[in-house]
């Protein structure tokens, strides 16, 4: 997939979420009534087709490596994920997300763990593995990134939760290896 | 909020959107016609609750005559000549410097909520405590029960005190109870408090800053 193909998805799945906001908050009960109902339909209706779809395509020859290519295209992914027809449940995207951002995480000498992974809330706790100091910058921006990390990769998550950054008082972390390790 | 230009969980979002048919649209807990987002509240002492009702309803329900339910005012007004010292203040016992106390009628106890890791904490306030702070403040006995209450902000050198319909008060309580994060609450939740204390300093009504239910 191009990027700008990429860039046009995610302008589009950023659109979407600007626009529930404005149905969410929309003074006139009825009008977003009926763009919840619409919006429904159309989500059963794409739904239940891909359900098939999949499934005719699961039991077919070479099926299992077809399914495979078509996950890694970002348009087809974001259209499983929005259907619940991901081939990898949340819990495993989850995972995969968070390993992927330990090494990047170990650079600023913290440690990641996934605490709990259940009804859309992913809870996380970070821990100094050393005594190197982050700056405040740093501070600043990793909360974000870490749950942009996980977003991306589980957009059907809720909410994200990060245990053990204490961001009012700028220390970085509960635990400061005092353990005397190596 | 971060400000990302990548997506968010727009997933959830949508479903979520989808399938609740309650989430945006608030209906009167009377009568069942749905409400704007700027609609009126009514209490109910005797069960302790907060109800969102039309303008038929309040009308009909909302004014004095004793049936069970007093209508929440819609001003909030900051009590400028308001008296009380940092001892005052340290012998109610309140671990943080923000916190709302309002008079409740079966029983006429005095009750002070504030923020906290397990959400927000409800005491009892001592009444000699109260009748002190009623002799200090006389204006505090303008204060309706169950539908109004005090509202003092303490928080970093503050000393602001506010006479605050009640349903703004739970709002308050949505508010922490949403942002809260780890132990100390961290940077969001207390952000979210001082957005919704400078909308009460300019008089914003906060509607859109909080739904209930």
């Amino acid at each position: 997939m191009s990027a700008r193909n990429k860039q046009g998805l995610d302008q589009s799945l950023r659109r979407l979420e600007e626009l529930i906001g404005v149905l969410e908050a929309h003074p006139e009960a009825a009008a977003s009534e009926s763009a919840r109902e619409l919006i429904s339909l159309i989500l059963n209706l794409h739904g239940m087709g891909l359900a098939k779809l999949m499934a005719i395509l699961a039991k077919a020859e070479g099926g299992a490596a077809t399914m495979a290519r078509l996950v890694e295209d970002d348009q087809v992914r974001a259209m499983l994920l929005l259907h619940g027809l991901h081939p990898d449940d949340m819990e495993t995207r989850v995972h995969r997300a968070v390993d992927r951002l330990r090494p990047h995480l170990g650079v600023h000498g913290l440690r990641i763990e996934i605490l709990e992974i259940g009804r859309g809330v992913v809870q996380l706790r970070l821990s100094a593995s050393g005594g190197i100091a982050l700056k405040a910058s740093t501070l600043l921006t990793l909360p974000g990134e870490i749950e942009d990390a996980i977003v991306e990769a589980a957009p059907d998550v809720d909410k994200v939760i990060i245990d053990g950054l204490d961001l009012t008082t700028g220390v970085a972390a509960v635990n400061t290896g005092q353990d005397g390790g190596p | 909020m971060t400000v990302s230009s990548r997506p968010g969980n727009w997933v959830a979002r949508l479903q979520r959107f989808a399938r609740d048919r309650h989430a945006a649209a608030e209906y009167c807990e009377l009568c069942s016609v749905p409400l704007p987002p700027d609609h009126l509240h009514l209490v109910e002492p005797a069960k302790r609750r907060l109800l969102c009702v039309c303008r038929a309803c309040d009308l009909l329900l909302g004014d004095d005559k004793d049936n069970g339910y007093r209508r929440v005012p819609r001003r909030a007004e900051k009590l400028e000549n308001f008296r009380m010292t940092d001892a005052e203040w340290d012998a109610l016992g309140i671990p943080i410097g923000l916190a709302f106390f309002c008079q409740g009628t079966p029983g006429g106890h005095i009750l002070a909520f504030y923020p906290g890791p397990a959400g927000p904490t409800e005491s009892l306030l001592g009444l000699s405590a109260w009748t002190q702070l009623v002799a200090n403040n006389p204006m505090l006995t303008e204060q309706k029960p169950d539908v109004e209450a005090l509202l003092v902000n303490r928080i970093n050198g503050a000393r602001e005190y506010y006479r605050v319909p009640i349903d703004r008060c739970y709002a308050l309580v949505g508010l922490i109870r949403t942002h809260w994060r780890g132990v100390s609450g961290g940077d969001e939740v207390w952000k979210a408090i001082l957005d919704f204390m400078s909308d009460l300093r300019e008089q914003r009504d906060g509607t859109g800053a909080y739904h209930h239910g």
